[in-house]
Protein backbone atom coordinates (compact mmCIF):
# COMPACT_ATOMS: atom_id res chain seq x y z
CA UNK A 1 0.00 0.00 0.00
CA UNK A 2 1.14 3.57 -0.70
CA UNK A 3 2.17 5.59 2.30
CA UNK A 4 -0.95 7.20 3.80
CA UNK A 5 -1.32 10.92 3.17
CA UNK A 6 -2.40 13.46 5.76
CA UNK A 7 -5.94 14.62 5.18
CA UNK A 8 -6.12 18.24 4.01
CA UNK A 9 -9.61 18.92 5.38
CA UNK A 10 -11.08 19.22 8.84
CA UNK A 11 -9.58 16.99 11.54
CA UNK A 12 -12.34 16.31 14.09
CA UNK A 13 -9.98 16.17 17.12
CA UNK A 14 -11.85 16.59 20.42
CA UNK A 15 -15.31 15.19 19.94
CA UNK A 16 -17.64 13.03 21.99
CA UNK A 17 -16.96 9.31 21.86
CA UNK A 18 -20.39 8.95 20.26
CA UNK A 19 -19.26 11.13 17.34
CA UNK A 20 -16.96 8.55 15.78
CA UNK A 21 -17.12 5.14 14.23
CA UNK A 22 -14.69 2.50 15.32
CA UNK A 23 -13.36 -0.80 14.16
CA UNK A 24 -13.42 -3.47 16.83
CA UNK A 25 -12.61 -7.11 16.95
CA UNK A 26 -15.85 -8.96 17.66
CA UNK A 27 -15.61 -12.73 18.08
CA UNK A 28 -12.38 -12.72 16.13
CA UNK A 29 -13.70 -10.65 13.21
CA UNK A 30 -13.00 -6.94 12.56
CA UNK A 31 -16.28 -5.05 12.44
CA UNK A 32 -17.34 -1.46 12.02
CA UNK A 33 -19.15 -0.36 15.14
CA UNK A 34 -20.74 2.73 16.54
CA UNK A 35 -21.36 3.66 20.14
CA UNK A 36 -25.06 4.24 20.63
CA UNK A 37 -26.94 5.79 23.52
CA UNK A 38 -29.46 3.10 24.32
CA UNK A 39 -31.82 3.94 27.16
CA UNK A 40 -29.72 4.19 30.30
CA UNK A 41 -26.41 3.13 28.84
CA UNK A 42 -24.10 3.03 25.87
CA UNK A 43 -23.77 0.07 23.55
CA UNK A 44 -21.57 -0.75 20.63
CA UNK A 45 -23.61 -1.67 17.59
CA UNK A 46 -22.03 -3.51 14.69
CA UNK A 47 -22.65 -2.43 11.13
CA UNK A 48 -24.96 -4.47 8.95
CA UNK A 49 -23.71 -5.99 5.77
CA UNK A 50 -20.36 -6.17 4.09
CA UNK A 51 -17.70 -3.59 4.83
CA UNK A 52 -14.59 -5.71 4.50
CA UNK A 53 -12.93 -3.38 2.00
CA UNK A 54 -13.47 -0.33 4.19
CA UNK A 55 -12.10 -2.16 7.24
CA UNK A 56 -9.13 -3.29 5.19
CA UNK A 57 -8.36 0.27 4.02
CA UNK A 58 -8.58 1.69 7.55
CA UNK A 59 -6.47 -1.05 9.08
CA UNK A 60 -3.94 -0.63 6.28
CA UNK A 61 -3.48 3.03 7.23
CA UNK A 62 -2.81 1.97 10.79
CA UNK A 63 -0.43 -0.87 10.03
CA UNK A 64 1.49 1.14 7.42
CA UNK A 65 2.09 3.72 10.12
CA UNK A 66 3.07 0.98 12.59
CA UNK A 67 -0.02 1.31 14.71
CA UNK A 68 -2.33 -1.36 16.02
CA UNK A 69 -5.26 -2.20 13.82
CA UNK A 70 -8.75 -1.12 14.80
CA UNK A 71 -9.85 2.04 16.54
CA UNK A 72 -11.70 5.20 15.60
CA UNK A 73 -12.43 6.64 12.20
CA UNK A 74 -14.66 9.36 10.80
CA UNK A 75 -16.69 9.93 7.68
CA UNK A 76 -17.42 13.48 6.63
CA UNK A 77 -20.03 15.08 4.39
CA UNK A 78 -17.87 14.39 1.33
CA UNK A 79 -17.88 10.71 2.35
CA UNK A 80 -14.15 10.93 2.92
CA UNK A 81 -13.00 8.29 5.40
CA UNK A 82 -10.55 9.84 7.86
CA UNK A 83 -8.40 7.81 10.19
CA UNK A 84 -6.71 9.32 13.28
CA UNK A 85 -3.32 7.92 14.09
CA UNK A 86 -1.79 8.85 17.41
CA UNK A 87 1.60 10.52 17.37
CA UNK A 88 4.17 10.81 20.08
CA UNK A 89 3.61 13.96 22.09
CA UNK A 90 7.10 15.29 21.46
CA UNK A 91 6.62 15.15 17.70
CA UNK A 92 3.53 17.28 17.65
CA UNK A 93 1.23 19.16 19.96
CA UNK A 94 -1.59 17.51 18.06
CA UNK A 95 -2.54 14.22 19.71
CA UNK A 96 -3.32 12.45 16.44
CA UNK A 97 -2.67 12.97 12.77
CA UNK A 98 -5.56 12.29 10.42
CA UNK A 99 -5.11 10.30 7.21
CA UNK A 100 -7.33 9.80 4.20
CA UNK A 101 -8.55 6.23 3.66
CA UNK A 102 -10.67 6.59 0.54
CA UNK A 103 -14.37 7.11 0.14
CA UNK A 104 -17.30 5.57 1.92
CA UNK A 105 -18.93 3.67 -0.91
CA UNK A 106 -21.99 2.16 0.74
CA UNK A 107 -24.09 3.48 3.60
CA UNK A 108 -23.61 2.16 7.11
CA UNK A 109 -26.66 0.88 8.95
CA UNK A 110 -27.11 -0.81 12.29
CA UNK A 111 -29.74 -2.78 14.12
CA UNK A 112 -30.76 -2.17 17.70
CA UNK A 113 -33.34 -4.41 19.36
CA UNK A 114 -34.63 -5.53 16.00
CA UNK A 115 -35.02 -1.99 14.66
CA UNK A 116 -32.85 -0.75 11.82
CA UNK A 117 -30.94 2.43 12.67
CA UNK A 118 -29.46 4.70 10.08
CA UNK A 119 -27.36 7.83 10.08
CA UNK A 120 -29.78 9.23 7.51
CA UNK A 121 -32.26 11.78 8.87
CA UNK A 122 -35.10 9.31 9.22
CA UNK A 123 -37.08 7.91 12.13
CA UNK A 124 -37.02 4.18 12.93
CA UNK A 125 -40.37 3.84 11.11
CA UNK A 126 -38.77 5.25 7.96
CA UNK A 127 -40.49 8.63 7.97
CA UNK A 128 -38.20 11.63 7.47
CA UNK A 129 -36.98 13.72 10.36
CA UNK A 130 -37.95 17.36 10.24
CA UNK A 131 -35.72 20.18 11.44
CA UNK A 132 -36.27 20.56 15.17
CA UNK A 133 -36.94 16.83 15.69
CA UNK A 134 -34.78 14.86 18.11
CA UNK A 135 -31.96 13.06 16.32
CA UNK A 136 -32.58 9.36 16.94
CA UNK A 137 -29.83 7.60 15.04
CA UNK A 138 -26.16 7.09 15.80
CA UNK A 139 -24.27 10.35 16.05
CA UNK A 140 -20.92 10.08 14.27
CA UNK A 141 -20.20 13.41 12.64
CA UNK A 142 -17.73 16.14 12.00
CA UNK A 143 -17.77 19.16 14.33
CA UNK A 144 -18.42 22.65 13.00
CA UNK A 145 -19.11 25.83 14.93
CA UNK A 146 -21.92 28.29 14.44
CA UNK A 147 -20.18 31.56 15.29
CA UNK A 148 -21.49 33.72 18.12
CA UNK A 149 -24.08 36.02 16.58
CA UNK A 150 -25.22 33.23 14.28
CA UNK A 151 -23.84 34.88 11.16
CA UNK A 152 -21.12 32.46 10.17
CA UNK A 153 -19.94 28.87 10.35
CA UNK A 154 -16.31 27.96 10.91
CA UNK A 155 -14.00 25.16 11.78
CA UNK A 156 -10.50 25.00 13.15
CA UNK A 157 -7.98 22.32 12.28
CA UNK A 158 -4.21 21.92 12.44
CA UNK A 159 -2.52 23.74 9.57
CA UNK A 160 -0.65 21.72 6.96
CA UNK A 161 2.01 22.75 4.48
CA UNK A 162 1.19 23.09 0.77
CA UNK A 163 3.75 20.39 -0.03
CA UNK A 164 2.81 17.11 -1.62
CA UNK A 165 2.46 15.12 0.58
CA UNK A 166 1.61 17.74 3.17
CA UNK A 167 3.22 18.02 6.57
CA UNK A 168 1.85 19.38 9.83
CA UNK A 169 2.89 22.96 10.53
CA UNK A 170 3.83 22.80 14.21
CA UNK A 171 1.89 25.00 16.63
CA UNK A 172 -0.28 26.36 13.82
CA UNK A 173 -4.05 26.17 13.53
CA UNK A 174 -6.09 26.99 10.49
CA UNK A 175 -9.46 28.66 11.00
CA UNK A 176 -11.75 28.47 8.00
CA UNK A 177 -14.82 30.69 7.89
CA UNK A 178 -17.68 30.01 5.52
CA UNK A 179 -18.20 33.75 5.06
CA UNK A 180 -14.67 34.06 3.67
CA UNK A 181 -15.19 31.09 1.34
CA UNK A 182 -18.60 32.02 -0.06
CA UNK A 183 -18.22 35.80 -0.01
CA UNK A 184 -21.89 36.17 -1.00
CA UNK A 185 -23.90 37.12 2.10
CA UNK A 186 -27.10 35.46 0.93
CA UNK A 187 -25.27 32.15 0.47
CA UNK A 188 -23.87 32.42 3.98
CA UNK A 189 -27.30 33.26 5.33
CA UNK A 190 -28.74 30.19 3.56
CA UNK A 191 -26.05 27.99 5.12
CA UNK A 192 -26.37 29.23 8.68
CA UNK A 193 -30.16 29.52 8.88
CA UNK A 194 -30.95 25.83 9.65
CA UNK A 195 -28.49 25.85 12.54
CA UNK A 196 -29.40 29.31 13.80
CA UNK A 197 -33.06 28.23 13.86
CA UNK A 198 -32.12 25.65 16.50
CA UNK A 199 -29.15 27.19 18.31
CA UNK A 200 -30.16 30.82 18.16
CA UNK A 201 -27.64 33.61 18.03
CA UNK A 202 -25.42 32.32 20.81
CA UNK A 203 -23.88 29.92 18.32
CA UNK A 204 -22.14 26.71 19.28
CA UNK A 205 -21.05 23.35 18.00
CA UNK A 206 -22.98 21.18 15.57
CA UNK A 207 -22.15 18.05 13.64
CA UNK A 208 -22.44 17.11 9.99
CA UNK A 209 -22.51 13.46 9.00
CA UNK A 210 -21.87 11.50 5.82
CA UNK A 211 -25.39 12.24 4.54
CA UNK A 212 -24.94 15.98 5.01
CA UNK A 213 -27.31 15.90 7.97
CA UNK A 214 -26.70 18.54 10.63
CA UNK A 215 -27.52 17.94 14.27
CA UNK A 216 -26.64 19.84 17.38
CA UNK A 217 -26.63 19.23 21.13
CA UNK A 218 -29.03 21.21 23.29
CA UNK A 219 -30.03 20.89 26.93
CA UNK A 220 -32.53 18.10 27.32
CA UNK A 221 -36.15 19.02 28.00
CA UNK A 222 -36.05 17.24 31.35
CA UNK A 223 -32.91 19.12 32.38
CA UNK A 224 -30.77 16.00 32.36
CA UNK A 225 -27.89 15.93 29.90
CA UNK A 226 -28.15 16.75 26.23
CA UNK A 227 -30.54 16.03 23.42
CA UNK A 228 -29.37 16.14 19.82
CA UNK A 229 -31.65 18.01 17.49
CA UNK A 230 -31.78 17.66 13.72
CA UNK A 231 -31.17 21.03 12.05
CA UNK A 232 -31.58 20.07 8.40
CA UNK A 233 -29.31 19.23 5.49
CA UNK A 234 -26.28 21.19 4.38
CA UNK A 235 -26.77 23.07 1.13
CA UNK A 236 -23.90 21.81 -1.00
CA UNK A 237 -24.01 25.00 -3.06
CA UNK A 238 -23.45 27.04 0.08
CA UNK A 239 -20.87 25.05 1.94
CA UNK A 240 -17.13 24.51 2.37
CA UNK A 241 -15.34 23.11 -0.67
CA UNK A 242 -14.43 19.45 -0.83
CA UNK A 243 -10.82 19.05 0.35
CA UNK A 244 -8.32 17.88 -2.22
CA UNK A 245 -7.43 14.22 -1.76
CA UNK A 246 -4.94 11.96 -3.47
CA UNK A 247 -1.71 12.93 -5.15
CA UNK B 1 21.98 51.02 28.13
CA UNK B 2 20.43 53.94 29.97
CA UNK B 3 18.64 55.85 27.25
CA UNK B 4 15.96 54.90 24.77
CA UNK B 5 17.33 54.37 21.28
CA UNK B 6 15.45 53.84 18.04
CA UNK B 7 16.67 52.47 14.73
CA UNK B 8 14.08 52.64 11.94
CA UNK B 9 13.58 49.69 9.61
CA UNK B 10 14.07 50.46 5.94
CA UNK B 11 10.95 50.93 3.87
CA UNK B 12 8.82 49.29 2.70
CA UNK B 13 8.52 48.03 6.22
CA UNK B 14 8.67 44.23 6.37
CA UNK B 15 5.53 42.38 7.37
CA UNK B 16 5.60 40.88 10.82
CA UNK B 17 4.06 37.41 11.12
CA UNK B 18 5.27 36.73 14.65
CA UNK B 19 3.70 37.19 18.07
CA UNK B 20 1.20 40.02 18.12
CA UNK B 21 -1.52 39.98 20.73
CA UNK B 22 -1.91 43.40 22.32
CA UNK B 23 -4.82 44.22 24.58
CA UNK B 24 -8.07 44.84 22.73
CA UNK B 25 -9.81 48.19 22.90
CA UNK B 26 -9.44 51.69 21.60
CA UNK B 27 -7.54 53.11 24.55
CA UNK B 28 -5.12 50.28 25.30
CA UNK B 29 -1.43 49.84 24.63
CA UNK B 30 0.95 52.45 23.29
CA UNK B 31 -0.79 54.87 20.93
CA UNK B 32 -0.87 58.48 19.86
CA UNK B 33 -2.90 61.14 21.58
CA UNK B 34 -2.61 64.68 20.22
CA UNK B 35 0.44 63.47 18.27
CA UNK B 36 2.21 62.36 21.44
CA UNK B 37 3.18 58.72 21.91
CA UNK B 38 2.14 57.26 25.26
CA UNK B 39 -0.43 55.12 26.99
CA UNK B 40 -3.65 55.58 28.90
CA UNK B 41 -3.47 54.59 32.53
CA UNK B 42 -6.61 53.90 34.48
CA UNK B 43 -6.79 54.89 38.09
CA UNK B 44 -9.82 54.16 40.31
CA UNK B 45 -11.35 57.58 39.71
CA UNK B 46 -9.51 58.96 36.73
CA UNK B 47 -7.74 58.23 33.48
CA UNK B 48 -4.41 59.76 32.55
CA UNK B 49 -2.28 59.74 29.42
CA UNK B 50 1.36 59.03 30.23
CA UNK B 51 3.65 60.07 27.38
CA UNK B 52 6.97 58.48 26.55
CA UNK B 53 9.57 60.93 27.87
CA UNK B 54 10.72 63.20 25.07
CA UNK B 55 14.07 62.54 23.44
CA UNK B 56 15.46 62.67 19.92
CA UNK B 57 14.89 58.89 19.56
CA UNK B 58 11.27 59.16 20.69
CA UNK B 59 10.70 62.07 18.28
CA UNK B 60 12.27 60.05 15.46
CA UNK B 61 9.99 57.09 16.18
CA UNK B 62 6.91 59.30 16.53
CA UNK B 63 7.65 61.20 13.33
CA UNK B 64 8.02 57.94 11.43
CA UNK B 65 4.65 56.66 12.61
CA UNK B 66 2.90 60.01 12.14
CA UNK B 67 4.36 60.40 8.67
CA UNK B 68 3.14 57.00 7.47
CA UNK B 69 -0.09 56.51 9.42
CA UNK B 70 -0.83 59.74 11.20
CA UNK B 71 -0.94 57.90 14.52
CA UNK B 72 -2.54 54.69 15.76
CA UNK B 73 -1.09 52.09 18.07
CA UNK B 74 2.26 50.35 18.28
CA UNK B 75 3.62 47.40 20.21
CA UNK B 76 7.09 47.24 21.73
CA UNK B 77 8.27 43.65 21.96
CA UNK B 78 10.80 42.81 24.67
CA UNK B 79 13.27 41.65 21.99
CA UNK B 80 13.44 45.20 20.67
CA UNK B 81 11.08 45.02 17.69
CA UNK B 82 8.50 47.77 17.26
CA UNK B 83 5.36 46.53 15.53
CA UNK B 84 2.64 48.59 13.87
CA UNK B 85 -0.72 47.02 13.00
CA UNK B 86 -1.98 48.18 9.62
CA UNK B 87 -5.39 49.60 8.89
CA UNK B 88 -7.97 49.87 6.13
CA UNK B 89 -7.44 47.36 3.33
CA UNK B 90 -4.51 45.76 5.16
CA UNK B 91 -6.27 45.31 8.46
CA UNK B 92 -4.92 42.29 10.31
CA UNK B 93 -1.42 42.72 8.87
CA UNK B 94 1.48 44.14 10.85
CA UNK B 95 4.83 45.64 9.97
CA UNK B 96 8.14 46.14 11.76
CA UNK B 97 8.81 49.87 11.90
CA UNK B 98 12.12 49.56 13.68
CA UNK B 99 14.00 48.40 16.71
CA UNK B 100 14.43 49.97 20.11
CA UNK B 101 16.97 49.54 22.81
CA UNK B 102 17.04 50.78 26.37
CA UNK B 103 14.38 51.72 28.88
CA UNK B 104 11.03 53.22 28.03
CA UNK B 105 10.43 56.04 30.46
CA UNK B 106 6.95 57.45 30.85
CA UNK B 107 6.10 60.91 32.03
CA UNK B 108 2.92 61.37 34.01
CA UNK B 109 0.77 64.52 33.70
CA UNK B 110 2.24 65.74 37.01
CA UNK B 111 5.76 65.46 35.61
CA UNK B 112 6.75 62.34 37.56
CA UNK B 113 8.67 59.69 35.64
CA UNK B 114 8.10 55.96 35.49
CA UNK B 115 10.87 53.77 34.09
CA UNK B 116 9.40 50.60 32.59
CA UNK B 117 12.73 48.80 32.90
CA UNK B 118 13.16 49.62 36.60
CA UNK B 119 9.65 49.96 37.97
CA UNK B 120 10.72 50.61 41.56
CA UNK B 121 11.04 48.41 44.62
CA UNK B 122 8.45 45.81 43.79
CA UNK B 123 8.55 42.08 44.20
CA UNK B 124 6.48 39.44 42.42
CA UNK B 125 2.96 39.49 43.74
CA UNK B 126 3.00 43.26 44.42
CA UNK B 127 0.83 45.77 42.67
CA UNK B 128 2.32 47.05 39.38
CA UNK B 129 2.70 50.80 39.54
CA UNK B 130 2.83 51.30 35.78
CA UNK B 131 0.41 51.19 32.86
CA UNK B 132 -1.76 48.10 32.80
CA UNK B 133 -2.67 47.68 29.12
CA UNK B 134 0.66 47.74 27.31
CA UNK B 135 2.59 44.67 26.21
CA UNK B 136 2.10 41.36 24.52
CA UNK B 137 -0.77 39.32 25.86
CA UNK B 138 0.29 35.79 26.80
CA UNK B 139 -0.98 32.88 28.83
CA UNK B 140 0.89 31.73 31.89
CA UNK B 141 0.19 28.01 32.19
CA UNK B 142 -0.09 26.17 35.47
CA UNK B 143 3.52 24.99 35.16
CA UNK B 144 4.76 28.56 34.77
CA UNK B 145 5.34 28.30 31.01
CA UNK B 146 4.61 31.43 29.02
CA UNK B 147 2.63 30.88 25.80
CA UNK B 148 1.58 33.40 23.18
CA UNK B 149 -1.24 32.75 20.70
CA UNK B 150 -2.02 35.14 17.88
CA UNK B 151 -3.87 35.23 14.57
CA UNK B 152 -3.12 36.32 11.04
CA UNK B 153 -5.83 36.80 8.44
CA UNK B 154 -5.89 34.49 5.42
CA UNK B 155 -8.14 34.31 2.37
CA UNK B 156 -10.22 31.56 4.01
CA UNK B 157 -10.23 32.90 7.57
CA UNK B 158 -7.11 32.99 9.68
CA UNK B 159 -4.05 31.17 10.86
CA UNK B 160 -3.67 30.84 14.60
CA UNK B 161 -0.10 30.36 15.75
CA UNK B 162 1.16 29.45 19.17
CA UNK B 163 4.67 29.80 20.52
CA UNK B 164 6.27 28.97 23.83
CA UNK B 165 7.87 32.24 24.89
CA UNK B 166 9.52 30.54 27.85
CA UNK B 167 9.28 27.01 29.21
CA UNK B 168 8.06 25.95 32.66
CA UNK B 169 9.23 28.34 35.37
CA UNK B 170 8.34 27.58 39.01
CA UNK B 171 9.17 31.14 40.07
CA UNK B 172 6.73 32.65 37.61
CA UNK B 173 4.13 30.10 38.64
CA UNK B 174 4.40 30.92 42.33
CA UNK B 175 4.49 34.67 41.62
CA UNK B 176 1.30 34.35 39.59
CA UNK B 177 -0.37 32.47 42.42
CA UNK B 178 0.69 35.19 44.87
CA UNK B 179 -0.71 37.86 42.56
CA UNK B 180 -3.93 35.98 41.90
CA UNK B 181 -4.62 33.63 44.82
CA UNK B 182 -6.92 30.84 43.70
CA UNK B 183 -5.85 30.96 40.05
CA UNK B 184 -3.21 28.58 38.76
CA UNK B 185 -3.06 29.90 35.20
CA UNK B 186 -4.26 32.93 33.32
CA UNK B 187 -3.68 35.88 31.06
CA UNK B 188 -0.59 38.00 31.54
CA UNK B 189 1.12 40.81 29.62
CA UNK B 190 4.81 41.00 28.84
CA UNK B 191 5.67 44.69 28.80
CA UNK B 192 8.24 46.43 26.61
CA UNK B 193 11.21 46.02 28.94
CA UNK B 194 10.33 42.42 29.81
CA UNK B 195 8.36 42.83 33.02
CA UNK B 196 5.33 40.56 33.26
CA UNK B 197 2.07 41.71 34.77
CA UNK B 198 -1.44 40.34 35.24
CA UNK B 199 -4.75 41.81 36.26
CA UNK B 200 -6.52 40.83 39.45
CA UNK B 201 -10.17 41.66 39.89
CA UNK B 202 -10.93 43.50 43.09
CA UNK B 203 -14.47 44.71 43.66
CA UNK B 204 -15.15 45.15 39.96
CA UNK B 205 -11.86 46.89 39.23
CA UNK B 206 -8.93 45.26 37.44
CA UNK B 207 -5.77 45.88 39.40
CA UNK B 208 -2.40 45.28 37.68
CA UNK B 209 -0.09 42.95 39.60
CA UNK B 210 3.59 42.28 39.07
CA UNK B 211 4.70 38.73 38.25
CA UNK B 212 8.36 38.86 37.23
CA UNK B 213 10.61 39.49 34.27
CA UNK B 214 11.75 37.71 31.15
CA UNK B 215 15.17 38.29 29.67
CA UNK B 216 15.11 39.57 26.06
CA UNK B 217 17.77 37.04 25.16
CA UNK B 218 15.30 34.23 25.93
CA UNK B 219 12.75 35.71 23.55
CA UNK B 220 11.91 33.33 20.70
CA UNK B 221 12.57 34.51 17.19
CA UNK B 222 12.09 32.90 13.79
CA UNK B 223 13.25 34.47 10.57
CA UNK B 224 10.07 33.24 8.83
CA UNK B 225 8.16 35.72 10.98
CA UNK B 226 9.78 38.55 9.01
CA UNK B 227 8.48 38.90 5.46
CA UNK B 228 10.60 41.35 3.51
CA UNK B 229 9.00 43.37 0.72
CA UNK B 230 10.61 44.75 -2.41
Amino acid sequence: MNKPVLYRGLWPQNVSKLAKYSIRLIEGIWKITVLYEAGEGLRYLAVEGGSADLIHRINNVKTTLRQQQGGAFYVNEFRHVIVPVSVEAEKSVVGSHYYFAGLLESDLSFTFEGVSLSTKPIKPDGTPLLPGDRWVGPRPGIPYVLAAGGGDIYFTTPALTDDNPPQVRPMMTRKVQLSKILKNNSDVERAVRPVTNIRGHLGGRFYVNEHGAMFTPVSADDGNGLDYIYCGQIDRNAWFPEPKVGE
Amino acid sequence: MTTFQFEPESTPYPYWLGPFSPARGTSTGFRFHYRKLGTWVNAPNSREFWVIKDSSAVRKLSNNILHHWNGGRILFLPNGLIIKPLQDYEVGKRVIVGRFNGPITLQKPNGQLFDMSVPGRITPGDMWPGPNTTGLECILKDNGALICIWQRPTNEGSEIEEVVIQGPDPQLRSAFQRARPGDSAGRVRVTANGHIITNREERGYWRPMYIGQISPKNWPHREIWIQRRK
